[in-house]
């Protein structure tokens, strides 16, 4: 050791001290560049600043030499370097230098981030808890259905999260992302914090699964008649009653959130509208129910859909957050079913889990609704000898009152000629089969008889998603030992042994060793990329059978896991991460502001939904990439239709395809989803909405702003317009080379506002948007239309950008530099095959990157 | 010293009309030193600089329409111009108020970014009830970071008075024991599962799990702390549990009324506070962050103004309270003892990151002083440094905090 200390220091001595900017450093080519204008300040004479530059190194892998050149960078943007006494450097080549130095940057940025092409040791994030704790323990319920986001319910906007529920993961705090992606194993990190919050999650998880009460005595409910008894406020609904006993009738359809209050439109008992079910459990439910008049002759003044049958809807709330009441925010629907408009009684069943104090509704999703239509307009046009002139302002209250009610006796004695559906019962049926529950069995087996060995062994196995040997859990099993010692019960004993597997890193970490993955490992990257949680049965069977390394059998297992409702995870979370919907809510529109529906209307919900729906079908469908980019369908609901697209034609709450002729509005880029998370809930910016697009669908980031740009302070009295704010800006020489490339791409989306309506003017100022902008390329794009024309034209990259969000989502790793092969190869290969999303997905499951650690 | 010690002793037996205990933190050994705490007030949009800057600089300036309500408190406190991290990014640098890190860059910095709060929190340890309170009105609170970079959920106003005052039946304390003790059986054995885990992983996988053993152990270590105070009798109080909801200006009032108590009584030596503002606050309608795109329109820019000058006026009788009560510890009065800083990591309502509005009371400094740092470039001054002056004043012995180059120039502790 001292010896070759000493032969080091000698060489140090011998040799003259090398120049730091080498020949073979790539720097090199800036060394003349700087000589010239910086060592006179900060070379061997003078140090100005403490900085001296003719002595700094070249090896970027350093953090101080990186900061050092970071500065020089910054200071070159910025123009404040050299200063201005000095001479002034040749713009061209000061232009080459600061691009040569970003690259240069860019790249050592790159390699201190790697992680040498290998996932590292991942944690789940919140999301993968809450799923892989459901499907461990055979949990039920709202707070564990598919396609929940990753972001916590935050109802009333103000950044505070419900706290409250059955939801394991309700406190936990967002996972550390990084390129937008929550579950990247290097950035995810662990606390003490974290670790309390598992362990916490763990114990009420086993508590939610424990049934050691005597079988539920539920009785099957039979509701019939008049299935809703109290409310809506006054109006046909409710007179119906008065004549009806034998059926609830519904002629409109149900409310939508903020439209008013009341429940109109909605049917359910009214018992459980207020207080729901007392057992959680699994319930059919059987409904009676008519549909009449779809074709009739009162549509002048009814405007129903004649051409289609009706739809009867069946949804479910928290009858505490609401009942039936429009704003309740829990509600959400569970299917629908077409009935012929012909009177006759049809029946239909459902079965589906409810939490205690949840209540079912049945709505008319394509129901008419017109607000100021009433009875007495009806008996005037239909049944002029019933009817009377309303009755004066000057008469009684009681006349006035009365008035309404009576054209509407009239109207439905004389036999009501307009479209309704009848509800005539609606059974409630427990579905309670073995007792105890299959969740309750895994925990603790049939009986006491069941040695504790094999109950952790078997609760590990799964845990731990691979073949586990005794030997293994002898800790677990030790300490259940410990507890039951104590004196502690055999319930308890063992909850405290499961809630050590949960709270270990063999259950909270991806076990993966390095090099080509294993089965099991393979068994849970496939799970956890496209279900974001464990492998099911059959996947722990092939992996057993060591099948999965076959890429028929992979390619079999994509479109079954695919195919399962469990992988609404997969299009919920892919499309959150990769299009930066997790942004919504960071920024929202205010209450009571301009935007006010989006709070008014839970339009939030809504769009996610819709981008959902439309990310899904593609995957069903294997339908072509380019459909991303434009499309002539989308998948609206009415609330989306008509609150953001301006269109009357879509009835009913459930997303559908809906063809566009509206070539604006084509694709899943300009969706109001990403308008709305592109903007901050107040106004918008093309910086914005343009880095977003290089980031996300050109897959091209741009590099970060120097340190120091103050960002742009709009005058909103009307002075300046953005696009001259951002012409100065392009003026100056930092900015220019970025903002070339950024601004046309946001400009092009201006004609969207910060909740993705079509706007031709901007609010306040009253300027007329100009969409139009030449892209750095040369290429003209006159607005939204001629944007799509140009990603079209560029597909390839779009495709790729797609192929490397897949592949670090399904990874769990940002891609470097060597994945580049892998990735071009992939794009070709699908390219080949006529680019399709689900043919993407599967060659992504194919690739080196997802089959190796 | 002697004054101070007899003092503090005294302080136990002097009558508090208001508390019946005092938290047991105060203990011999402790006393010997001074004890520190600190408050930081925080928003999440940044001020309306020109309301807030004063104009001259030194101890004869005059003070602008936003920091007005402190006008008796003159040479209690200070205001900084040209200080902030040197880092832009909008909303994004909220979070990095206190620590001058934005948390994607964290794992450049050997600390990562734990925020100044959660740094002096480490070190009270288990001396109070809570290391730290994290709280917020009206308004997320996006501040405070432990060094494994994990945002500390905020308490509201009601969270809050019942974790100061509200005394667990003893059924819950005796569950929270035998939790306690359950949790550290369970950490031994996951330690042991991590162990052998261990010796499979590679280098990148083992630098991972590290964060994992870092968890148990420092878990432990928290159970160890926390597990006497589950049965120490928390103070009492007269006050009635605050009913939230009734405005900005009442809630964050209330709050306020609440830190000094938490103060007074010990229960915690650290407490950050973010506070918002609902539709109909001083007669403004919006939100806050609409108001805070103000675009220099008149309404929002008076709006804006009346939401900073209400956190300033609360800060101003913060002041107040902790002046007029005795530092049962230390002697003199807590605000003698009790840093206050005020400020946000966004400058301004149009994402400006330069210049954040900073202010300092209290805690044993020289104040009285508008101190103007250089505004050029290569010049400038890291608002970190301010961080890490009141890290040591608090009694860390730290000579760097995130991005600090030193202790702030210019800022002074009085007498001492």
């Amino acid at each position: 050791m001292r010896l070759r200390q000493l032969v080091s220091v000698a060489l140090f001595i011998v040799l003259p001290a090398p120049d730091p900017l080498r020949a073979d450093s790539p720097l090199e080519r800036l060394r003349p560049f700087v000589r010239k204008h910086c060592y006179r300040c900060h070379g061997v004479e003078k140090q100005k600043n403490d900085l001296r530059l003719d002595t700094l190194g070249t090896d970027l892998s350093g953090r101080r030499t990186l900061e050092v050149w970071q500065d020089v960078l910054d200071r070159l943007n910025l123009g404040q370097m050299p200063p201005e006494k000095e001479p002034r450097p040749d713009p061209e080549e000061l232009a080459a230098i600061v691009e040569t130095l970003t690259a240069l940057l860019k790249d050592a940025y790159a390699l201190r981030r790697s992680t040498g092409r290998q996932t590292v040791l991942r944690r789940l994030n919140r999301l993968e808890l809450r799923n892989t704790l459901r499907d461990l323990l055979h949990l039920e319920g709202p707070a564990f259905r598919g396609g929940a986001v990753s972001k916590l319910e935050d109802t009333n906007g103000n950044g505070r999260t419900s706290r409250t529920g059955t939801d394991p993961v309700r406190e936990f705090p967002a996972d550390e992302e990084q390129g937008g992606f929550d579950n990247i194993g290097d950035r995810l990190v662990m606390s003490d914090f974290l670790l309390r919050l598992v362990i916490v999650a763990a114990q009420e998880s086993l508590v939610l699964a424990t049934h050691f009460e005597e079988k539920p005595n539920v009785e099957t409910t039979r509701y019939g008649g008049h299935v809703r008894t109290k409310g809506p406020n006054p109006g046909l609904e409710v007179w119906s009653r008065e004549i009806h006993p034998e059926f609830d009738t519904i002629f409109q359809r149900y409310r939508e959130p903020g439209a008013s209050t009341g429940g109109a439109g909605r049917v359910a008992p009214s018992s459980l509208a207020s207080r729901g079910v007392s057992t959680p459990a699994r319930y059919r439910l059987t409904i009676e129910a008519s549909a009449h008049n779809q074709k009739h002759p009162w549509g002048e003044l009814i405007k129903s859909r004649q051409d289609e049958p009706m739809l009867l809807g069946l949804h479910m709330a928290d009858s505490r957050r609401g009942g039936l009441h429009e704003g309740n925010p829990t509600s959400r629907k569970l299917t629908e079913w077409a009935l012929p408009g012909d009177g006759s009684r049809q029946t239909v069943t459902f079965e589906t889990w409810l939490d205690a104090r949840w209540t079912p509704w049945l709505g008319w999703e394509n129901g008419p609704y017109d607000r100021s239509l009433r009875p007495s307009h009806l008996v005037k046009r239909y049944l002029p000898d019933a009817w009377r002139p309303r009755p004066e302002n000057d008469a009684s209250n009681e006349e006035r009152q009365s008035y309404e009610p009576d054209m509407a006796r009239a109207l439905l004695r004389a036999g009501y000629r307009g479209p309704q559906l009848r509800i005539h019962s609606l059974t409630i049926e427990p579905l309670i089969g073995s007792w105890p529950p299959e969740s309750h069995v895994f925990l603790y087996g049939v009986d006491d008889a069941t040695a504790v060995e094999e109950l952790v062994l078997r609760f590990a196995q799964r845990a731990f998603r691979c073949v586990v040997k005794p030997e293994e859990v002898t800790r677990y099993v030790e300490l259940v030992r410990s507890q039951l010692a104590k004196g502690i019960s055999r319930p308890e004993a063992l909850r405290a042994g499961y809630t050590a597997i949960l709270a270990s890193p063999r259950f909270y970490y991806l076990q993966e060793s390095s090099g080509k993955l294993g089965s099991y490992e393979l068994a849970s990257r496939l799970s956890y990329f496209l279900w974001s949680s464990m492998p099911d049965d059959r996947l722990f069977e092939l992996a057993i059978a060591d099948r999965l390394t076959d890429p028929v059998v992979l390619d079999e297992e994509v479109d079954r896991l695919l195919d399962d409702p469990k992988a609404a995870s997969f299009t919920r979370r892919f499309t959150e991460r990769w299009l930066r919907l997790d942004r919504l809510g960071a920024m929202p529109p205010e209450r009571g502001g301009p935007f006010r529906i989006y709070w008014d209307r839970q339009l939030e919900s809504q769009m996610v939904a819709q981008t959902d729906a439309f990310f899904a079908d593609l995957v069903k469908t294997n339908g072509p990439i380019r459909r991303l980019i434009d499309s002539d369908y989308t998948f609206l609901n009415e609330r989306v239709a008509f609150l953001l697209y301006g269109r009357d034609d879509v009835w009913g709450d459930g997303f559908r395809k809906v063809r566009i002729k509206d070539p604006r509005r084509g694709g899943i880029f300009t969706q109001p989803s990403v308008m709305t998370a592109t903007a901050n809930g107040v106004d918008t910016s093309p910086v914005v909405r343009g880095v977003w697009v290089l980031e996300n669908v050109l897959g091209t980031p741009p590099s970060p702003p120097p340190p120091d740009v103050e960002p742009l302070a709009p005058d909103l009295r009307g002075a300046t317009t953005i696009r001259e704010q951002l012409e100065k800006h392009r003026r100056v020489e930092a900015c220019s080379g970025c903002h070339r490339t950024i601004d046309p791409m946001g400009f092009a989306m201006e004609n969207f506002d910060p909740i993705g309506r079509w706007r031709e003017r901007y609010p306040v100022s009253n300027l007329q948007i100009d969409p139009s902008a030449t892209l750095a390329t040369g290429e003209r794009v006159d607005g939204i239309v001629a944007f799509r024309k140009m990603l079209l034209a560029r597909q390839p990259d779009v495709t790729r950008c797609l192929c490397e969000k897949l592949l670090t989502y399904a990874s769990g790793r940002l891609l470097e530099p060597g994945d580049r092969g892998e990735v071009d190869r992939i794009v070709g290969e699908v390219e080949r095959k006529g680019s399709r999303l689900r043919d993407l997905i599967k060659l992504v499951v194919r690739s080196d990157v997802f089959r190796t650690k | 010293m002697d004054r101070r010690r007899f003092l503090a002793r005294a302080g136990v037996a002097i009558a508090l009309p208001m508390l019946e205990t005092l938290a047991p933190g105060v203990r011999a050994a402790e006393t010997a030193r001074t004890v520190k705490r600190v408050v930081c007030l925080s928003n999440n949009y940044g001020v309306y600089p020109g309301a807030f800057f004063p104009e001259q600089a030194g101890a004869d300036y005059e003070l602008p329409e936003t920091l007005a309500p402190l006008a008796a408190h003159r040479k209690e406190f200070t205001v900084f111009s040209h200080l902030d991290h040197g880092i832009s990014g909008g909303h994004a640098c909220v979070p990095t108020f206190l620590s001058g890190v934005r948390p994607y860059l964290a794992s450049h910095f050997p600390e990562g970014n734990i925020s100044m709060d959660q740094k002096a929190a480490e070190h009270v340890g288990a001396q109070t009830r809570y290391p730290s309170m994290t709280l917020a009105v009206n308004d997320a609170n996006l501040v405070s970071f432990t060094r494994t970079g994990v945002q500390v959920p905020a308490l509201d106003l009601r969270q809050a008075y019942r974790a100061l005052f509200l005394e667990e039946t003893s059924v819950a304390k005796s569950r929270r024991s035998r939790q306690f003790e359950l949790h550290g059986s369970i950490l031994d054995v996951v330690l042991d599962e991590a162990k052998s885990l261990e010796r499979r992983l590679g280098k990148r996988d083992g630098r991972k799990l590290d964060e994992y053993f870092d968890a148990v152990r420092t878990l432990e270590r928290k159970i160890v702390q926390q597990k006497p105070w589950v049965e120490t009798p928390k103070p009492g109080t007269d006050l009635a549990e605050p009913r939230p909801g009734q405005g900005t200006e009442v809630d964050l009032k209330a709050m306020v009324e609440l830190i000094a108590l938490a103060v007074q009584t010990d229960s915690t030596r650290v407490v950050t506070l973010t506070s918002g503002f609902v539709n109909g606050d001083f007669g403004f309608r919006g939100g806050y962050h609409g108001i805070s795109h103000h675009g220099e329109r008149e309404y929002e820019v008076k709006a804006k103004i009346a939401i900073e000058r209400n956190q300033i006026a609360q800060m101003a009788h913060l002041l107040d309270l902790l002046k007029a009560r005795e530092d049962p510890i230390n002697g003199g009065t807590l605000l003698d003892h009790t840093m206050i800083l005020y400020g946000c990591g966004m400058a301004t309502g149009h994402h400006s990151t330069k210049d954040l509005p900073l202010l300092l009371a209290g805690g044993g400094f020289k104040h009285g002083e508008h101190k103007v740092y250089p505004a050029q470039k290569g010049r400038r001054v890291r608002a970190a440094n301010l961080l890490l002056s009141m890290l040591q004043n608090f009694g860390l012995e730290v000579d760097r905090f995130g991005t600090s180059t030193g202790t702030l120039t210019g800022l002074e502790r009085s007498g001492a």
